[in-house]
């Protein structure tokens, strides 16, 4: 049996590409890739700009299409599903926590860890509790109340952190996630989203150019060119920290 | 739900401040001078009347009286120009906070909505200021030497003539907003997301 068939898999990304249109080129941005991602798993796709992380993980995410191939999250194949699918998929089963944080600026922390469920036939009170709950989970109970302005940059990923967890997705999908802040907080960012791997079992795809994180990760995608040139083995134990 | 859009559409405009003073105040404007034409269409066809007098053959009081009509719809229409203006730059200017919102899981259809709700809400807040304004000209201008005519003799078209101004600033304000939320419902999510002004 082949891993992309095998049941246990959360993600299965089949021999998927993309191609953008860029004036009257086009660019290569994936090629024929293929991914299959484990319950649990901290994956770490590793590569120069470029090299066609993001992408891969914008069609993960359901944020965009692929241009040939299929992707599967959680048993849901949605490559030609209309925008209201994957919006659900972005909703139900997928958290994102991206470079540059994208918090509301006119929302506290709490309010932008509530966002997910802000429309959702939960009681207010509940929300409030989760999101509570989650900002003391990532060391920010005391901060409930501020506005992304008055946050550093690291407390402002850690809300970006809680409100991905908000609506407890089947991953966690990270977009260079440390980029923007300096080494020690990047490493205390890295320490709590290991520990969530661990602790919570939530199943973290990273994407990076930092050799720094493999050191976090179950596994390591190595990627140029949109290529994936190395793909590590599923199941790997986490190197030490 | 629809509670909960009124909620963040309400915090919307209050996040806008005096941006959002200049479409309540200009649909207002309007609203008050449909609602002091309707209360005094009567006493405006008598001036009318004499008016067209003056001017001989060519001029009817109808024709009179309804220039002081489109004059009001005109002002009003202005006010919903203003609207949409003022929420496509919205829209534009909250690319990204729609593109994280989209993000998040939250439908096109909701934010959307949410953009209606926005103009609806200019247009309750505008038509509520222009029905104040216009009470408080009726009263003035019944209370002088203009009309002639005791303040009591008015206030019983007021009802009717405060409905008609209303209802016509609310229509018009979500009128506006059906473009604006159409380009929030038509946003890519990537490139909203990825929007920096």
């Amino acid at each position: 049996m082949s891993r992309a068939a095998d049941g246990h898999q959360l993600v299965m990304v089949d021999n998927v590409s993309k191609i953008y249109h860029v004036g009257d080129t086009f660019v290569n941005a994936l090629l024929k890739a293929s991914l299959t991602v484990k319950k649990g798993e901290f994956v770490v796709l590793l590569g120069p700009s470029g090299s066609g992380k993001s992408t891969l993980l914008h069609l993960i995410g359901g944020l965009d299409r692929p241009t040939r191939g299929k992707v599967t999250v959680d048993g849901v194949e949605f490559t030609d599903k209309p925008e209201s699918v994957l919006s659900k998929l972005r909703h139900d089963k997928i958290g994102f926590v991206f470079q540059s944080y994208n918090l509301i600026a006119g929302l506290t922390a709490i309010e932008n860890v509530e966002l997910p469920m802000i429309f959702d036939p939960v009681p207010q009170s509940e929300a409030r509790k989760r999101a509570k709950g989650l900002l003391e989970l990532v060391g920010l109970g005391g901060r409930l109340d501020h506005r992304p302005s008055q946050l550093s940059g690291g407390e402002q990923q850690r809300v970006a952190i809680a409100r991905a967890l908000m609506m407890t997705p089947s991953i966690v999908i990270a977009d260079e996630p440390t980029a923007n802040i300096d080494g020690a907080t990047a490493a205390s960012l890295l320490d709590l989203m290991a520990d969530l791997n661990r602790k919570e079992k939530v199943t973290f795809i990273m994407a990076s150019h930092d050799q720094r994180v493999v050191a976090y990760s179950t596994r390591v995608v190595k990627m140029a060119d949109g290529v994936i040139q190395d793909d590590g083995q599923a199941g790997e134990p986490r190197p030490s920290a | 739900m629809f509670y909960r859009i009124y909620r963040v559409a309400s915090r919307n405009i209050v996040r806008e401040g005096r941006q959002a003073l200049l479409p309540i105040l200009t649909i207002g404007a309007g609203v008050t001078l449909i609602f002091v034409t309707q209360v005094f269409s009567d006493y405006l066809r008598q001036q009318a009347a004499q008016v067209a007098g003056l001017f001989g053959p060519t001029a009817s009081s109808d024709t009179i009286f309804e220039s002081s009509r489109w004059i009001s719809v005109i002002v009003l229409a202005i006010g919903a120009i203003e609207t949409i203006i003022v929420m496509t730059r919205n829209v534009f200017r909250r690319t990204k906070e729609i593109g994280i919102m989209k993000t998040v899981g939250i439908k096109s259809g909701i934010i959307s909505f949410i953009v209606v709700m926005e103009t609806f809400l200019y247009g309750v807040l505008g038509g509520a200021a222009g029905l104040v304004g216009g009470l408080v000209v009726v009263l003035l201008l019944a209370a002088s030497q203009l009309s002639l005519e005791p303040v009591l003799v008015f206030l019983p078209a007021a009802p009717s003539a405060g409905i008609y101004a209303f209802g016509l600033a609310v229509a018009s304000a979500v009128v506006a907003g059906l473009y604006p939320s159409y380009r929030a419902l038509r946003l890519s999510v990537l490139e909203a997301v990825s929007h920096n002004v």
